[in-house]
């Protein structure tokens, strides 16, 4: 039981953050926390946040000073800060500014580097790949343009943040504004998170805002968020999206939402290639290349577009060879969207160094409360194995033992009986296995949509479940992200990629545009089975913004 | 305190055990001349008198110098100390020469006087029981001993305290993580991910917790078995039921078990309890800011206790790594602040602050959730695996979840049928240990129809095949013989492969109870009270000296009692008279050669004197060196003395030209060595 007066925060020796979200003032608290510490997760009872070298160097960018740091702690945490974080934060946050970024005026080609420890000169200058990047001169070192990003990654591998004091470049204005009713007659209203989110990006428009990462949950309208910093930024944007159908998601709702003439905006794809103010393009068209050792081709869209703002739509898909690029193109202004901010190679720091630190995240309890996106019942149904695949599975490897407990064909009649128990529900049915999702499609004589399936078929399947035309679709992952199907309230999982978190929470994200009814999403698993574990581990990111499975046998 | 009638007990047990000589020397003193043969009782009734004259008392009280106090203090503290203890535990401070003749002193004015119940085996002393309570009330203090600082914040010496969260952290790193045998725990607990659990990687810290980690071995709480470890979870509630300073005292036992490894059996005994208790009590009771205080705290413990110190230095690191260390006050307004009871999250994580409660007298946290962290917010996570392992440990459904219920107050929907799911499968294969009988027909009707057998049967397997239970082979095997079966073949079972999983007592003694005499003295010592307005010193001394003057009928005795009382043993007009023998100091220095080498001959061996010598160093400075003389060698010109220098009996000989001046002293008023 709280009391009044208790305070929300439990600060721990290694700088993780417990927010006692019971706590009368535990909303507050978490306000000042966001612009310093990173959410890391949070459940019903208590959330888990995080500072880090990186996030209090974030902070220092934006203008948050150590002992500004130290102060909200000192005011939200319930016990005395223990001394190491009071050290730490010190320490960490006080090397920001030791080492700054500035134009040089005499050669735009160049930025001039300032290093104000000797110590920190000669510890930089030992590592032969930054000492190659800079040539010395009488008031510091010169470093070429390009290199800025590449620079500011390898500096902070050594824990040396850079303190970039270049203003970012507008780029060509491009003027666009939001309608105040969309184009299909619907007002449109900036909820107060997707202002937040934005503003948090943008900041005040100084050195060290303008680019940033931002976590919202699938359905909360991440794509608003963009569009709010393109309106805001009003210049030359390139949209990078993961496929053709969210290429096409994104180009319709930016045509429904803000006022900007059709010809203005151009998709960029293996489709279309049409580069115009506003250009929607996919991930993959920019890295596609005639064989392994050729250059990308279309990566120049990147670099010569004249951009003001890239927008990297489901930043924690951003494949290796845009990381690359996306180095060079620091001089622009950059959002990452994301609902899932776990990469299966680690690779998230790489994200906040290159597309920007993660500006703004929010519990997905936080909207589901505040009805913003589907309250979700999530449900694991256990499925015996039959007998007759027993021994197989027995004697199987890793893999084969994965692959016959996905496709364990007691789920057919699950998932048949499971749309019979929604009968005025638009269904999605998710799967791994090609094989396994044909036969679920046959069955159920619904449409499937694998990679196989051609863009124009895809839009047109989308186009009628979203008219109500399709009742259920069988889906593959190339589902899992970035499609708006705002009607659908039950996603039947049969399969998945063994026990990959984000994955389970953009599924389940499909089914959260907010609607009358609850969703519901369905997880089949064989009993028994290693299938089992793997679900628990699919489940983790999940369980860890508050949503509880319950775990039924189907006997 | 005593009531009057037993102080008068003890002291006058105390002067009967003196021998003749020496209580005639002690009373002639206070009562002057006294005619032979003598009346013993009757002389301790006058000096008894004396000893309660409240006028004589407040002189006693107005006569004590700031070492005399110290010394006092000390003594009361230590209760019945040796001459040498006492003066040890200032040495630091004063030198050993001066302490070792106050406390001469101090005796000769009875104020130390011998305690009667170890005056035998230990020549202890103690306060003299007339004066006891006067002292107390106005003049002895522990800031005699400790001088306080002038800050308050300054950090001072406290017992961190035993943290059953750690001892919890290790259990369930022991059951959910395998660490392993001592040695490979030892090997895991330094690693960088075990310490992230802990939120602390300095080296004392994580010596502590291989200590907490070697207390578990060494209380049998874990139990190595081959090159695993298997838990006694009864053990470890009762560990767990400690509270911190019964941690703390167990913890303190492993230490001192491993720095001293050839006696381990000290650290079971009542000495050791009682050092600990001497030292918190005196830390809790006096700030110690510094690390000569804290020596001087060790020491009194020691003594007191009887618990002795090979190598001060090395233990002071082990109390250090045990968790005494320098604290300040805790500042802020953080005290009125709630502690985060225990919750369970949707991802099965159970966090809390402080420690968790024990929910129907059970402990199970550690059994069934495996640690996260061990912070300010401790957190613990629950998963198939752990749930798993606490069914292994013979937990059960029900069990569980009453826990987990009773200690968070709800838990998640899914996790109650999760844990039923996991039940089904943790028990759709069961593994026996049993011993497996095979039998003929005959017999096979035997064992199933004797209804005596039934309960050690597990199962029947097939015809005439069935397994017994392997725990009580003995009792079955008793009655299939005693059916006329006649010779049994011979058991497969290694019995000593089968430790009992009986709770043995704990080792450790409770009973806080039995030390409460010791910690008594340092309570009341705390602080100096405010004393009587008594006459100073200075003012009767005066009019003492006057009086001697005038009394004294020869320059001898002038001389003789103005040294008296110099050395304040006369504080009243009724003692000043001229006492039988010298009782100046003997002393020879300078050109005085031959009266250095009398002293130093008549000192050889003495078991009543020793020599005070003082000679200059290498680089000519002044030394006073307070010894015991063993050989005077030669008793020419170059003669030189073998000599033993106190406290620490080094060896020397010393040529008595280099010695410009020696005084004989007394050892003892009381003692002979």
């Amino acid at each position: 039981m709280n009391n009044m007066d208790d305070k929300p925060l439990i600060i721990q020796s290694d700088l993780s953050m417990m927010l006692d979200v019971h706590s009368p003032a535990a909303e507050d608290a978490r306000n000042d926390l966001i612009a310093f510490a990173e959410l890391v997760k949070s459940p019903e009872h208590v959330h888990t946040y995080a500072i880090s070298a990186i996030s209090l160097w974030n902070a220092a960018s934006a203008g948050i000073s150590v002992e500004e740091v130290l102060g909200r702690l000192e005011k939200w945490s319930r016990y005395a800060l223990p001394e190491p974080v009071v050290f730490h934060i010190r320490e960490i946050g006080g090397r920001f500014g030791c080492i700054q970024l500035l134009p040089y005026p005499e050669n735009d080609d160049v930025y001039l580097l300032k290093i104000f420890h000797d110590r920190f000169v000669r510890e930089i200058m030992a590592r032969k790949q930054i000492a190659a990047m800079l040539t010395p001169v009488q008031e510091g070192f010169l470093i070429p343009r390009y290199q800025r990003g590449e620079l500011k990654l390898q500096l902070i591998k050594l824990r040396f943040p850079v303190d970039d004091r270049i203003p970012l470049e507008h780029g060509e204005p491009v003027p666009v504004a939001f309608r105040e009713t969309s184009s299909r007659g619907v007002d449109f209203v900036l909820r107060d998170y997707q202002k937040f989110a934005a503003d948090s990006v943008l900041g005040n428009g100084g050195p060290g805002t303008g680019y940033g990462t931002i976590v919202l949950p699938c359905g909360s309208g991440k794509t608003i968020v963009g569009m709010e910093i393109l309106t805001r930024l009003s210049t030359r944007t390139l949209i990078l999206t993961t496929n053709v159908a969210a290429v096409h998601q994104w180009i319709a709702e930016i045509s429904d939402k803000l006022d900007i003439d059709a010809s203005q905006i151009g998709e960029y794809s293996g489709v279309r290639k049409e580069i115009r103010p506003i250009t929607v393009c996919t991930y993959q068209v920019l890295t596609w290349r005639p064989d392994k050792d050729a250059d990308f081709p279309h990566m120049r869209v990147l670099k010569e577009g004249n951009w003001g703002l890239i927008i990297y739509d489901e930043v924690h898909m951003l494949p290796a060879p845009v990381f690359k690029i996306t180095a060079e193109l620091q001089a622009v202004h950059r959002v990452g969207l994301t609902a899932t901010l776990i990469r299966e190679d680690h690779r998230e720091d790489e994200v906040f160094s290159l597309v920007g630190p993660k500006r703004y995240d929010v519990p997905w309890s936080e909207l589901e409360s505040q009805g913003w996106i589907a309250e979700a019942e999530c449900t694991e149904i256990r499925v015996p194995l039959p007998r007759n695949l027993e021994i197989s599975y027995a004697i199987g490897s890793k893999r084969e033992k994965y692959r016959i407990a996905s496709e364990n064909p007691e789920k057919m009649q699950i998932v048949k009986d499971l749309i019979d128990n929604h009968p005025e529900d638009f269904i999605l049915v998710i799967g791994q296995y090609l094989d396994q999702l044909k036969i679920i499609s046959k069955e159920l004589g619904a449409p499937l949509i694998t990679g196989a399936t051609g863009n124009a078929r895809r839009d047109e399947l989308y186009r009628l479940f979203r008219e109500g035309k399709e009742r259920i679709l069988v889906v593959s992952k190339v589902a899992n992200f970035a499609i708006d199907l705002p009607d659908a309230s039950v996603a039947i999982q049969v399969s998945g990629t063994f026990g990959s978190r984000q994955e389970e929470a953009q599924r389940l994200g499909r089914i959260l545009r907010p609607k009358k009814q609850s969703s519901h999403f369905y997880s089949l698993v064989t009993r028994y089975s290693s299938e089992e574990e793997f679900s628990a581990n699919r489940q983790k990111f999940l369980t860890e913004q508050g949503y509880n499975y319950h775990v039924e046998v189907w006997e | 305190m005593k009531d009057m009638r037993s102080q008068v007990y003890i002291w006058e047990r105390s002067l009967a055990i003196l021998p003749d000589t020496i209580f005639l020397d002690i009373v002639r003193n206070f009562i002057g001349k006294v005619p032979t043969p003598f009346h013993k009782p009757l002389l301790t009734k006058k000096l008894t008198t004396l000893f309660s004259t409240d006028e004589f008392l407040a002189r006693v009280e107005a006569s004590l110098s700031p070492t005399d106090r110290q010394l006092l203090s000390g003594a009361y503290v230590l209760g019945s100390p040796t001459q040498d203890e006492l003066c040890s535990i200032f040495s630091d401070s004063i030198s050993y020469a001066t302490l070792q003749q106050s406390v001469v002193n101090l005796e000769e004015r009875l104020l130390l006087v011998p305690n009667p119940d170890t005056f035998e085996h230990s020549a202890g002393l103690m306060i003299n029981p007339l004066v006891v309570d006067r002292l107390l009330a106005s003049s002895l203090s522990l800031e005699d001993i400790f001088v306080p600082s002038s800050d308050v914040d300054t950090p001072h010496y406290r017992f961190l305290g035993g943290d059953p969260r750690i001892v919890r952290a290790l259990l369930s790193l022991h059951i959910h993580t395998m660490l392993g045998s001592r040695e490979k725990s030892e090997k895991a607990l330094t690693t960088k991910h075990i310490q992230n659990v802990f939120g602390q990687d300095d080296t004392p810290f994580i010596e502590r917790v291989l200590l907490y980690n070697r207390m578990l071995f060494g209380e049998k709480v874990l139990i190595e078995q081959g090159r695993s470890t298997r838990i006694d979870i009864n053990r470890a509630q009762l560990v767990l039921s400690k509270d911190p300073q019964e941690l703390q005292l167990l913890l303190f036992q492993t230490a001192f078990a491993s720095m001293q490894p050839q006696t381990p059996k000290i650290a079971k005994d009542l000495p050791f309890r009682a050092f600990f208790t001497i030292l918190s009590t005196l830390l809790d009771t006096v700030p110690v800011h510094h690390h000569k205080g804290l020596k001087t705290a060790c020491l009194m413990a020691s003594y007191r206790s009887r618990l002795p110190i090979a190598d001060m230095e090395e233990f002071l690191a082990l109390l250090s790594t045990v968790g005494l260390a320098p604290m300040q006050k805790p500042k802020g307004n953080h005290t009125n602040q709630t502690h985060l009871q225990p919750t369970i999250d949707s991802d099965l994580t159970i966090s809390f602050t402080e420690d968790v409660p024990v929910i129907e007298n059970k402990d199970l946290l550690h059994c069934l959730a495996f640690v996260r962290k061990v912070d300010v917010v401790t957190s613990y996570e629950v998963n198939k695996a752990t749930i798993m392992r606490a069914f292994d440990l013979g937990l059960t459904v029900e069990e569980i979840l009453e826990y987990l219920e009773g200690l968070t107050q709800s838990i998640p929907q899914g996790l109650q049928n999760l844990i039923g799911h996991w039940k089904d499968e943790f028990s759709s294969i069961v593994i026996y240990d049993g011993i497996l009988v095979k039998a003929n027909e005959r017999l096979s009707r035997i064992i199933e129809a004797l209804p005596t057998l039934q309960p050690f049967l597990i199962s029947r397997i097939a015809d005439g095949m069935y397994l017994f239970s392997r725990s009580s082979e003995a009792q079955w095997r008793e009655i299939l013989s005693a059916t006329g079966i006649g010779l049994l073949p011979r058991s497969i079972t290694d019995a000593a492969h089968h430790s009992t999983s009986s709770i043995e007592s704990s080792t450790v003694h409770t009973d806080m109870e039995m030390l409460r005499p010791i910690q008594e003295p340092i309570r009341l010592l705390a602080v100096r009270r405010p004393g009587k307005d008594n006459p100073t010193a200075l003012e009767f001394q005066k009019e003492l000296k006057k009086a001697i003057l005038a009394k004294a009928s020869n320059k001898g005795e002038q001389e003789e009692m103005l040294a008296r009382l110099e050395r304040k043993l006369i504080l009243v007009p009724s003692q000043i008279s001229a006492v039988q023998g010298r009782t100046q100091t003997m002393q020879a220095s300078g050109f005085d050669f031959q009266g250095k080498i009398n002293l130093c001959k008549a000192a050889v061996n003495s078991t009543v004197e020793l020599l005070e010598l003082h000679i200059l160093d290498n680089d000519g400075n002044s030394q006073i060196l307070l010894t015991e003389a063993k050989e005077l060698i030669n008793s020419t010109k170059d003669a030189s003395i073998r000599v033993l220098v106190l406290p620490d009996g080094e060896e020397k000989v010393l040529p008595i030209e280099k010695i410009f001046k020696v005084r004989k002293l007394r050892r003892s008023i009381f003692f002979q060595m």
